[in-house]
C-alpha cells in the first residue's frame, strides 16, 4: 500500500517538525530560568515574566510533542488483557482503543478551542507580566486535533509491533 | 468504565480522560470544559517546569559520558553489596530529594541517568524501574517538600517543624528500600548482576570518576542553600552545570545536546499524555465531591482512634489509584485533618503520615505518577504493569513505614521537638 | 421549593472566611426551614482555581462560590485592580469608598452573566514587610530584595526604587530561608499560615492595608433566577447577614495588634511603622500605578477609578 505508507510518512514528518518546536520550547525554559537566576544575582531583580513565560512554554512543550508520542506509538497502554487475544480479537481491540483516543482528542480539542476562542475574543493577557495568551492557548486545540488525526489514521492501519519505536 | 477503557489497550491517558469527560458531562451538568481548563492551568505551572529540566539534566549526563564514568567508578565499591548498583538509585534519589520538592522530579532526574546506565550494565529493566520509582518518593519526605508545604499552609502547621519531621522518616524509608534490595538480592541472585570485584585500593583510586557528580550536586545544593535559586530554579542551575561539566570534563557535543533535548521532550510527551487524562479524571471526581463525601461518611461512624486511622489509610489507598498526589492532599485534608487531630493525633506527625500515603499513591496504578515518569523514560521497554509489580515491595515498605510511625511517633516528632522545643 | 446547592470555598477550614460561609449556610437553612441547603466544599475540595471563577460560575457546578476580585487579573483586569496597595490606610477611608466600590463590582460581575448575591468583607489587613534582618525605613528597603504578591505591588515598589519581585507563595518559605529574597510584604495576621515568622524575624508596618476589596459572593445566574422569590430573598438576606458580621473594620486594628503580640512571643521584632513622609511617598507611587493599571484595563476601569477616588477625597 504505497499510498498508506505515504500518509504514514507525512504524518510522521509533521509530528517530527512539531517535536523540534517542542524541543525549542524546552530550551527556552532552560534559558529563561538560568537567566532569571543570573539576573537576580547580578542586579537583584529577575525578569518579572519568567514564571509566567516558562509556564506557557511548558504547555507549548507538551501540546507540540503529543502528536509525536502518538505517531511513534510511544504512549503508555495497559495491554495485559489484549495481548492474550487471538489475532482477530487483537485487531478489534486495537480499533476500539484507537477510537477511545480519537474521542478523547476530539472532546479535548473542541473544549480547548472554546477556551482559545474566548481568550482571543477578549484579548486576554497573563496576570502579572501581561503576556498575550491567545497564541499559546491555541496550541492546545491544534495539538490535540492533530494527535486525534494521527490516532484515527492509525486505527485503519495494523497494530504496531509490541514495543514503541523510537523514531 | 475506567476498568473497561483502561483494559481495552487504549492509550492510558485517553482511557482515563474519556472517563473523566463522561463523568463531567453526565453527572456535573456538562462541565467538560472545567476538565480542559484544569489541564491548561496545570501545564502552565512554573513548578512543573522542573520535570522536563530534570529529565534533560539526566539526558545530558548520559550523552556526555559522565554518567557512565560515575557508575564505572561506583560499581567496584558496590560489588561487595548484594544488589549492587540498585542501592545507588536509592542513595542518589535521597540526595536529589534534598534539592527537589517533588517526587516526579526526583524520579525524572535520577531515572533518566540511571536507567540507561544500569540497563547497559545488565541490570533487569523492571527491577531498576522499581527502585527508581521508590527512590522518587523520597522527594516528598526529605525537605524541601511540596506536599509538606501545602499541608502546612492548609492546616496552619509550622513548615519548619514539618520539614524537620520529614527528614528522619525519609532516611528511614531509604534504609527500608535498601534493606529490601539486599534481601531480594540475597534470596535471588538474578535480582541484580554480580559486579566485577577488584582490590579495595584500586576501587578507591577509581572513585575520581564520581567527581563530576559531586561537583554537580554541590552546584545544585549550593545554589539552593546560598539563596541563589528557588527549588524550581535549582533544576535549571543543574542543567547549566551539567552542560558545563559535559563540555569540559565529558565528551558532550552540540549534536549530543540536541539529541538530549529531543529525547527529553519525547519522554515528557509520554508523561504529559497520561498526566492530562489523569487530571481530567481527577477533576471530575473532585468536582462531584466524592472524596469528601466518602470521608464525611467515615467521620459519622464514630470510630475509635486507631481504627479511624486505619480506615483513613484505606481511603487514601483507594483514592491513590485515581489521583496525582498533591490534588489528593488538597482534596482530603479539610476533612482528614480535623478528624484525626480531633482524636488526638499530632499535627506534625500526621503531615508525615499523609505524605507517606501520597507517596504510596504515586506507586499505585492505574494513576501512579512515578510509574508514568519511569515508563516514559524507558521508552516503553518496561510496561506499566511490570513497573507496578516491580514497585510493589517498595509500596509495601511505605505502608510498613506508616506502621513504624504509628509504633514510634518519635521518628517524626523528635527532631522538630529538639529544634523548636 | 426544595433546593440543594453546592458552594465552592477555596479557603482552608480554619480561615475566618470559611467560618462566615458555614454561618451563611446555617443561617439560610434556618430562614428556609431546611428547604434551601448549601453543601459547602471547603479547603478547595472541588479543586478549582480562583483565577477561573468567572468562567467556572457560568457552568452549573458549583452553583455558588465567592471570589476576591484581585485574583481575576487574567479575565477582568479592571475588577482586579479596583483598589491597589497604597490607597487605603484605615477604617474611615475604607468606609468612604465602600458604596462606590460595591456598585462598581456588582456592575462588573453582571457583565459576566453571574449574579452578585452579596459581599463579605476582607477587612483591613496590615501590610508589613517581614525581613531576615532589620529594615526600618524605605531607604533600607532599597538595599534589599523584596518579595511581593502581585504586579501592582511590583510597580509601586519599583517606582519607589525598591527591587521588588514576585516569588510564588509555595516557594516563599524556602526563598526567605535561603536568602533568595530578604523581605516579603505580608499581613502579620496570616503570616503563620506559611510559617514565615520562622525565617523572617524583623517586621515593619508600611502603614497601609492590603487592598481591602470585599469578596463577592457569586451564584450561577440561571440557577439564581430559577429560585422561588422566597428562596431568593432568603439567600440575599443570609448574604447580607454575613456582610454585617464580616464588617468589623474598627476591630481590625486591634486584631493586627494582637497578632503582632503573638508574633513577638515567637521572636519577631516589630520596628516602628514607616514615617508619615514615607507613607506619602508610597501613596503617590500607588496612585500612579492605579492610574496606569485602570487605563490599561480599559472598559469601565477609568470610570470606576474616578468614582472611587472622588469618594476617597482629595488627598
Ligand atoms: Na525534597
Ligand atoms: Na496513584
Amino acid at each position: 500500500m504505497p499510498v498508506a505508507l505515504k500518509v504514514d510518512r507525512v504524518l510522521l514528518g509533521i509530528s517530527r517538525a512539531l517535536l523540534a518546536l517542542s524541543a525549542a520550547a524546552c530550551a527556552g525554559i532552560l534559558g529563561l530560568v538560568v537567566a532569571a537566576v543570573v539576573m537576580r544575582y547580578a542586579v537583584a531583580a529577575p525578569f518579572w515574566f519568567t514564571e509566567e513565560l516558562a509556564g506557557l512554554l511548558l504547555s507549548a512543550l507538551a501540546f507540540l510533542a503529543l502528536p509525536f508520542a502518538m505517531a511513534g506509538n510511544a504512549n503508555i497502554r495497559v495491554t495485559l488483557l489484549t495481548d492474550r487475544l487471538p489475532p482477530l480479537g487483537r485487531r478489534i481491540a486495537w480499533v476500539i482503543g484507537q477510537l477511545i483516543m480519537v474521542a478523547f482528542c476530539a472532546i479535548f480539542a473542541w473544549e480547548s478551542y472554546g477556551l482559545a476562542e474566548f481568550t482571543w475574543r477578549l484579548s486576554l493577557m497573563s496576570e502579572q507580566a501581561r503576556l498575550p495568551l491567545g497564541p499559546w492557548v491555541a496550541l492546545a486545540p491544534a495539538g490535540l486535533a492533530f494527535t486525534g488525526l494521527v490516532a484515527a489514521w492509525a486505527a485503519l492501519r495494523p497494530p504496531p509491533a509490541e514495543k514503541a519505536q523510537h523514531l | 468504565m475506567v476498568t473497561a477503557t483502561v483494559l481495552s489497550g487504549a492509550v492510558l491517558g485517553a482511557a482515563l480522560g474519556l472517563t473523566g469527560f463522561a463523568i463531567l458531562h453526565f453527572f456535573a451538568g456538562g462541565s467538560t470544559r472545567i476538565g480542559v481548563q484544569t489541564v491548561w492551568n496545570t501545564l502552565n505551572e512554573f513548578t512543573l517546569t522542573a520535570i522536563p529540566l530534570f529529565i534533560l539534566l539526566g539526558e545530558l549526563l548520559v550523552a556526555s559520558g559522565l554518567a557512565r564514568g560515575v557508575y564505572r567508578a561506583l560499581a567496584p565499591i558496590f560489588a561487595r553489596l548484594p544488589g549492587g548498583l540498585l542501592h545507588t538509585n536509592i542513595a542518589v534519589c535521597a540526595v536529589f530529594g534534598a534539592v527537589s520538592g517533588s517526587s516526579m522530579s526526583v524520579a525524572a532526574a535520577v531515572g533518566s541517568v540511571a536507567y540507561p546506565e544500569l540497563k547497559s550494565r545488565g541490570y533487569d529493566p523492571a527491577q531498576t524501574v522499581g527502585t527508581l520509582a521508590a527512590g522518587g518518593t523520597l522527594g516528598l519526605l526529605i525537605p524541601p517538600s511540596l506536599s509538606l508545604l501545602i499541608y502546612g499552609a492548609l492546616t496552619d502547621t509550622s513548615i519548619g517543624r514539618l520539614f524537620l519531621a520529614g527528614l528522619l522518616p525519609g532516611l528511614m524509608m531509604a534504609g527500608l528500600f535498601m534493606a529490601w534490595i539486599l534481601v531480594a538480592a540475597l534470596r535471588n541472585p538474578e535480582f541484580a548482576p554480580a559486579e566485577r570485584r577488584v582490590a579495595l585500593g584500586e576501587a578507591l583510586r577509581g572513585l575520581a570518576g564520581v567527581l563530576p557528580l559531586i561537583v554537580l550536586i554541590v552546584a545544585v545544593l549550593g545554589s539552593l542553600f546560598a539563596g541563589l535559586a528557588t527549588p524550581t530554579e535549582a533544576a535549571g542551575v543543574g542543567v547549566a552545570a551539567s552542560l558545563l561539566l559535559g563540555f569540559t570534563l565529558g565528551e558532550l557535543t552540540w549534536r549530543g545536546c540536541l539529541a538530549a533535548l529531543l529525547g527529553t521532550v519525547r519522554t515528557f510527551a509520554v508523561i504529559a499524555m497520561v498526566f492530562i487524562g489523569a487530571l481530567v479524571l481527577a477533576q471530575a471526581i473532585s468536582l462531584l465531591g466524592l472524596p469528601q463525601q466518602l470521608l464525611a461518611t467515615v467521620a459519622e461512624w464514630g470510630l475509635s482512634r486507631w481504627l479511624l486511622l486505619l480506615v483513613v489509610v484505606a481511603v487514601y489507598l483507594l483514592l491513590g489509584m485515581f489521583f496525582d498526589g498533591l490534588s489528593m492532599m488538597i482534596m482530603t485534608l479539610p476533612l482528614v485533618f480535623p478528624l484525626l487531630t480531633g482524636v488526638g493525633f499530632d499535627a506534625v506527625w500526621l503531615g508525615v503520615v499523609v505524605t507517606l500515603m501520597i507517596e504510596v499513591g504515586m506507586l499505585t496504578p492505574p494513576v501512579g505518577m512515578n510509574l508514568f515518569v519511569l515508563v516514559g523514560i524507558t521508552g516503553g521497554e518496561v510496561k506499566l504493569g511490570e513497573a507496578a509489580l516491580a514497585a510493589l515491595p517498595y509500596w509495601i515498605a511505605l505502608l510498613a513505614g506508616v506502621a513504624l510511625l504509628c509504633l514510634f511517633p518519635g521518628i517524626a516528632t523528635w527532631l522538630p521537638s529538639v529544634a523548636f522545643g | 421549593q426544595n433546593v440543594e446547592w453546592r458552594f465552592h470555598n477555596s479557603y482552608a477550614p480554619t480561615r475566618i472566611e470559611s467560618q462566615h460561609v458555614r454561618d451563611l449556610a446555617a443561617d439560610l437553612r434556618t430562614r428556609t426551614n431546611g428547604r434551601f441547603t448549601l453543601n459547602v466544599f471547603e479547603g478547595n475540595a472541588m479543586n478549582l482555581r480562583d483565577a477561573d471563577m468567572l468562567r467556572t460560575m457560568q457552568g452549573a457546578t458549583p452553583e455558588m462560590s465567592f471570589i476576591w476580585p484581585p485574583f481575576l487579573g487574567r479575565d477582568d483586569a479592571a475588577m482586579s485592580s479596583i483598589l491597589v496597595f497604597g490607597l487605603i490606610r484605615n477604617a474611615q477611608e475604607l468606609t468612604r469608598v465602600m458604596p462606590a466600590l460595591q456598585e462598581s463590582l456588582s456592575q462588573g460581575i453582571r457583565r459576566w452573566n453571574i449574579e452578585p448575591v452579596g459581599y463579605m468583607q476582607l477587612g483591613l489587613l496590615d501590610a508589613a514587610i517581614f525581613c531576615r534582618s532589620p529594615v526600618r525605613t524605605l531607604e533600607e528597603l532599597r538595599r534589599v530584595k523584596l518579595r511581593v504578591g502581585s504586579r501592582e505591588q511590583v510597580e509601586t515598589f519599583r517606582a519607589l526604587g525598591v527591587a521588588a519581585q514576585i516569588v510564588p507563595q509555595q516557594e516563599l518559605y524556602a526563598a526567605m530561608q535561603t536568602g533568595v529574597v530578604d523581605c516579603a510584604l505580608y499581613p502579620p495576621r496570616i503570616v503563620h499560615t506559611i510559617s514565615l515568622q520562622e525565617v523572617a524575624k524583623h517586621a515593619t508596618s508600611t502603614g497601609f492595608a492590603f487592598p481591602p476589596t470585599p469578596y463577592i459572593i457569586l451564584a450561577n445566574q440561571a440557577r439564581f433566577r430559577a429560585l422561588s422569590a422566597d428562596n431568593r430573598a432568603a439567600l440575599q438576606a443570609s448574604a447580607a447577614a454575613i456582610e454585617q458580621r464580616s464588617a468589623r473594620f474598627e476591630q481590625d486594628a486591634a486584631d493586627d495588634e494582637a497578632s503582632r503580640e503573638r508574633l513577638r512571643g515567637q521572636g519577631v521584632t516589630f520596628h516602628p511603622t514607616f514615617s508619615e513622609a514615607e507613607q506619602q511617598a508610597i501613596r503617590t507611587a500607588a496612585m500612579g500605578t492605579w492610574e496606569t493599571l485602570m487605563r490599561e484595563a480599559g472598559g469601565q476601569g477609568p470610570a470606576w477609578r474616578a468614582r472611587i477616588q472622588s469618594a476617597l477625597g482629595a488627598n
